[in-house]
């Protein structure tokens, strides 16, 4: 019981892990944030203006 | 009833389609013009197109069970312009704070929405497709 518990536990938790680091990816895309990802503006900048994000 | 995981690989496919079409659509609207080069944007598009519709449906399946919609393509649309819309507001109190470094322009958060609207619609075809299919294999 415990152990189909715990393979049920990290089941959903690998997509959960996932979900986040891609949420903060997106916001991480979606406003070009070269402090955290260097080089993320440039190379999402014509995506970014196309969705109808912010940019310069 | 779809698995987490499969949701998100269906909103990894659905976000890859959607990235493409927002290269269309901005091709033939031509409301930004494209500065990078088109393997560039292939590239940008793709991964872009992928990390949102991951992010959209796994939202979906995790807040879909509470949204007063019966069916998945409502459902994923309300999620995908909620989301544009958080996206957006965000952006515009970033332009208000520094407005020499994020400008807002109108044509483009037009376009913008309606392609959310797309990405909700795409992503929620696929997923009604993947519940039928899982309903007829149960």
């Amino acid at each position: 019981m415990e152990r189909i518990l715990e393979r049920g536990g990290m089941d959903a938790l690998v997509p959960a892990v996932v979900l986040v680091a891609l949420a903060f990816a997106m916001v991480v895309i979606a406003f070009g944030m070269e402090s955290v990802a260097p080089g993320v503006h440039d190379a999402l900048h014509d995506f970014r203006h196309v969705i109808g994000m912010p940019c310069h | 009833m779809l698995s987490i995981k499969d949701s998100l690989k269906t909103g990894a496919l659905a976000g890859v389609l959607w990235g493409w079409l927002c290269y269309l659509a901005n091709y033939f609207s031509g409301i930004f013009p494209f500065e990078s080069s088109f393997t560039q944007n292939l590239l940008s598009f793709t991964f872009g197109g992928a990390v949102f519709g991951i992010v959209t449906a796994g939202l979906l399946a995790v807040l879909g069970g509470f949204l007063p919609f019966r069916r998945m393509v409502f459902k994923a649309v309300f999620i995908s312009v909620t989301l544009w819309l958080a996206l957006k507001f965000a952006g515009d109190i970033l332009s208000i704070m520094e407005p020499e470094r994020f400008h807002m322009v109108m044509p483009q958060a037009v376009q913008g929405i309606l392609l959310a609207l797309a990405l909700g619609a795409i992503l929620g075809l696929l997923l009604g497709r993947g519940r039928q299919a899982a309903a007829g294999n149960a």
